[in-house]
């Protein structure tokens, strides 16, 4: 097994045990003394740092990396708003999430949906500063009841495009790129980077999953895909004698004119990456603050946002998609039950996180789906529904408007089209304009195209 | 019919070569390329094309904990046995197309639920991996994956599903994206595309397939492998308009109709072109791939045949300007260092790089090119360089700062590296010895697994 006669695999070599331990590394007293750059030991303290620092491979950090770290966090404003943005991947059933349950709509639904109506009594009241009675949540969602009737929630609950193509693929193309434009090369999140992020920072705009949502893919700056935080470092096996020659040989290949976009490609993710390693390197661990997440990826994705968005890294925007996917062709009753607990639930300690942390009053969470689901369904897997239009969005916050903010078209038969799908009073892009224009301060004429012709919504407070 | 292709580079370079070997296949290794070189381009490329039948898998069978793999009952056995196949087979350019018509036909495990019937499906994508299409497309069609995935198996005259009659459209034959007509020079045309309603009457011509549950758990291992049978009584026997054409139509007219579309043979031929070539084609190859197309049976061979003898295919020697897909960095990866499947440590290592086999994030498959870098899965690519790495380095000895590059740039077959690279692992090599001269023995083996590692997962060796 071991042809070449080594193995340096299980070296014993003495310098190993050090490396691999992750040395305690007291912060050095030029930053606690606040003697250069202006930065006092009140601020370091204060924006989450502690007296000792946990630094793994700390031969290859060195002060000034850790010093810079510390200086960007206590200089970066700490009041900016941000944007959080969840896609729900596949098209989420809006009508089974928020059901209609008064009137000629209720009436519809029980003749419609022979295979997976939802039952009024089971389902959960809108209560709160803003109670509604034309409709109930899946009985699953606590966590949207929870957050609705605290008032920290608008409904959108019919949006989508002109006219809507329900394609999965058209349709998110769509959502993220702000614009009708089935192959954009910037996503609307990317925009709002390129015009108002900086050259240095790829946290500013991070999607916190494994690849790339396309609403943050920006054309000038940078941007960023993190999915754990522990991973970030760029460590390799018997590599302790000096790691940071090879972390800086690294970051210096990616330095030069790109030949190609697929070089260009290569060098701004290794560089980014090498980045985002020095910047999270002095960051440590998150304090645990109890937030009631459950045991899933989307709430351990959802609570390392929390925590370094109070850690002032400088995020501004960001994304997450949900674990699993919402094309409810089959057997939907069974598959969005599971995910509307998770989900719910997910959003929930997300809000009571931020405000533990003290930064809710700084982030608008949206929460979207490409389209919604037909009207009508089938019998597949003991009841789903086929692709369909006006989809239900979601915002959540302190700063939000709270309340069902847009028109909601009916499903009885004459409201429909005439694919049997509800028909959309609301455009995706009204939202961006809201959130753009009304929460982060920003045009939204500088981001969407024809923003004039896309009225904002009530959802900003 | 006959078949058009483009010339050969009539005195090709071992950057030829490698480039052939790298991108029909997965990696190029001195051994491999001295035995095309003798070949000859052109011997080459037919030796791609005209896949071997016997001793197609070469090497040292796969194990992990040094035992044979499970790949049905075990976590990650199903990634590794084909990433093995992909080391070891002679049969490179068929491996390589097996992989793009999974991203083709993207069907994940995670809808299926089923690893015999993930297997079955990758043993039908790698029969038709060079042959004819519309069999294929008639295969999967009913291939109890796909039933599963894309609900065909649900759909009934009752209640059609349209899951699976849109995305042969949308995504496996036909394409929607408006912008294929200026990319393929008006061959695709917008006007001729399909509409809501062919895709509603393409899933009433497709009900039919059933799915046996009690046969998939308690049958023969044959009616395991295939639980699907077809029912009548099921099958909506009205007439249909798919495409302004009326008729009783099947399941099988359904294949039919959608490779005799007008958009469908510029699309599956600019979408494979795409896999192995980052431009654009241009008008006369893109011609002359449907041409061959066509007049051939759906042929896929013909296409690749074009692809692999283009002028562009050879393009930007000194440059490449194809991301490596992780599954193409792993498996080359494999190959270039001589190293079989021992672990299955490749399996979450490739979701993290963002490209597990048998689990596409969704049915349009994997975005490709620069889509698959991001600061995620580069970090995920350099674990994957560190693992491969494991057990290849000892102490070099005494080694200049220029033997050091060089000699590290041998022992994983030399891949391409920049002129800037190379000056700067250089001086990497220069300043490590300036700064713990002299260096140890441990400190000789960090130096070359550095610019091993560097070599293997720095910007370049993400290029192909």
């Amino acid at each position: 097994m071991n042809s070449c006669g080594c193995n340096d695999w299980k070296s014993t070599h003495r310098r190993a045990m050090l490396a691999r331990q992750g040395q305690r590394v007291p912060i050095p007293r030029a930053v606690l003394d606040g003697e250069t750059a202006g930065i006092s030991r009140r601020d370091f303290l204060r924006n989450g740092a502690v007296a000792f620092m946990t630094v793994y491979g700390a031969s290859a950090l060195s002060w000034g990396r850790i010093w810079e770290t510390a200086a960007a966090r206590a200089a970066t404003p700490v009041t900016d708003p941000i944007i959080v943005s969840i896609f729900l991947d596949g098209g989420n059933d809006g009508l089974n999430t928020l059901v209609p349950v008064t009137g000629a709509d209720y009436a519809a639904y029980v003749t419609k949906r022979p295979h997976i109506k939802l039952d009024p009594d089971n389902c959960l009241p809108l209560a709160g500063p803003v109670p509604s009675a034309d409709f109930r949540w899946h009985p699953n969602a606590a966590g949207f009841k929870q957050l609705y009737d605290a008032g920290k929630m608008a409904v959108i609950p019919a949006v989508d495009y002109q006219p809507p193509d329900l394609s999965h693929f058209h349709s998110r193309a769509f959502w993220q790129a702000g614009k009708l434009d089935p192959s954009p090369s910037t996503g609307w999140l990317g925009r709002w980077v390129d015009q108002n992020g900086g050259a240095a920072n790829p946290l500013q705009a991070i999607s916190v999953d494994w690849t790339l949502d396309g609403s943050l893919k920006s054309a000038t700056n940078p941007v960023a895909v993190l999915s754990s935080t522990e991973d970030a470092q760029f460590g390799m096996r018997n590599v302790w004698t000096d790691q940071s020659a090879m972390v800086g040989t690294l970051e210096s290949l990616t330095q030069r004119p790109a030949a190609n976009p697929a070089m260009a490609a290569a060098d701004d993710a290794l560089g980014g990456a090498v980045s985002i390693a020095n910047r999270l390197s002095g960051l440590g661990s998150s304090p645990d603050l109890a937030a009631p997440y459950g045991d899933t990826d989307f709430e351990r994705r959802m609570s390392m946002l929390a925590w370094l968005i109070s850690a002032n890294v400088g995020i501004r925007v960001a994304c997450l998609s949900f674990d699993d996917g919402f094309d409810f062709h089959d057997a939907q009753l069974s598959r969005q039950g599971g995910i509307m607990t998770r989900l719910s639930r997910g959003l929930a300690a997300f809000q009571s996180d931020l405000e533990a942390r003290g930064v809710a009053d700084r982030v608008i969470t949206l929460v979207w789906s490409e389209f919604g689901r037909r009207v009508e369904d089938n019998d597949s897997g003991g009841g789903g529904t086929d692709h369909g239009a006006g989809g239900l969005a979601l915002a959540i916050g302190n700063g939000v408007r709270p309340g069902i903010a847009s028109e909601f078209p009916g499903i009885a038969d004459g409201d429909l089209d005439e694919w049997g799908n509800l028909k959309v009073p609301t455009d995706y892009r009204q939202i961006y304009t809201s959130l753009l224009g009304d929460w982060m301060g920003t045009d939204p004429a500088d981001v969407i195209p024809d923003a004039a012709g896309f009225a904002p919504l009530p959802l900003v407070a | 019919m006959a078949v058009q292709y483009p010339t050969l580079p009539g005195s090709p370079t071992r950057a030829h070569y490698k480039r052939l070997l790298w991108r029909a296949g997965f990696s190029a290794s001195k051994a491999q390329i001295d035995h095309y070189v003798s070949k000859g381009l052109p011997g080459a490329v037919s030796e791609l094309l005209n896949p071997f039948t016997s001793s197609v898998l070469v090497g040292p069978e796969p194990t992990v904990d040094n035992r044979r793999l499970d790949p049905l009952n075990e976590w990650g056995h199903d990634a590794v046995w084909w990433i093995d196949r992909m080391v070891r087979s002679r049969n490179q350019l068929v491996e390589r197309m097996t992989l793009s018509l999974h991203d083709l036909f993207a069907t994940s495990n995670d809808g299926v639920g089923n690893t015999r019937h993930m297997l079955r499906q990758n043993g039908l994508l790698r029969r038709y991996a060079l042959g004819s299409f519309s069999t294929l497309l008639r295969e999967i069609t009913h291939d109890p994956a796909m039933l599963l995935w894309l609900n065909g198996a649900d759909s009934s005259k009752w209640e059609p599903n349209e899951n699976y009659a849109r995305e042969v459209m949308e995504l496996f034959c036909l394409g929607a994206d408006p912008g294929l007509e200026a990319a393929t020079y008006g061959l695709w045309r917008a006007s001729a595309s399909y509409s809501q309603d062919d895709i509603h009457e393409a899933a009433r011509a497709l009900t039919g397939w059933r799915y046996d549950w009690n046969k998939s758990q308690n049958g023969t291992p044959a009616e395991r492998a295939n639980p699907t049978y077809y029912s009548t009584t099921v099958h909506d026997t009205g007439l249909k308009t798919i495409f302004g054409q009326t008729g009783r139509f099947t399941w099988e007219d359904v294949c039919r109709l959608v490779v005799q579309h007008p958009n469908h043979a510029p699309y599956l031929c600019y979408t494979l072109w795409s896999y192995f070539i980052p431009t654009p084609p241009p008008l006369g190859a893109l011609q002359m791939m449907v041409r061959n197309y066509r007049s051939n049976s759906y042929s896929l061979k013909t296409v690749l045949g074009v692809i692999l003898r283009h002028p562009d295919f050879y393009a930007n020697l000194d440059a490449p300007a194809l991301v490596k897909p992780p599954i193409v960095f792993v498996a080359g990866g494999l190959r270039m260092l001589r190293r079989y499947i021992t672990h299955r440590d490749w399996a979450w290592i490739l979701a993290g790089m963002g490209q597990q086999p048998f689990y596409p994030p969704n049915v349009s498959g994997w975005q490709q090119g620069p889509a698959f870098l991001n600061t995620n899965t580069v970090r995920a690519y350099w674990t994957a360089a560190d693992y491969l790495l494991v057990n290849t380095v000892s102490d070099p000895g005494t080694q200049t700062p220029d033997v050091a590059v060089s000699a590290a740039v041998k022992a994983v077959a030399s891949p391409w590296v920049s002129a800037d690279g190379r000056g700067k692992l250089q001086a990497y090599a220069q300043g490590f010895e300036a700064d713990h001269a002299p260096l140890d023995a441990h400190e000789r083996l960090e130096r070359q697994r550095v610019i091993r590692g560097l070599l293997l997962a720095g910007p370049d060796g993400l290029l192909h």
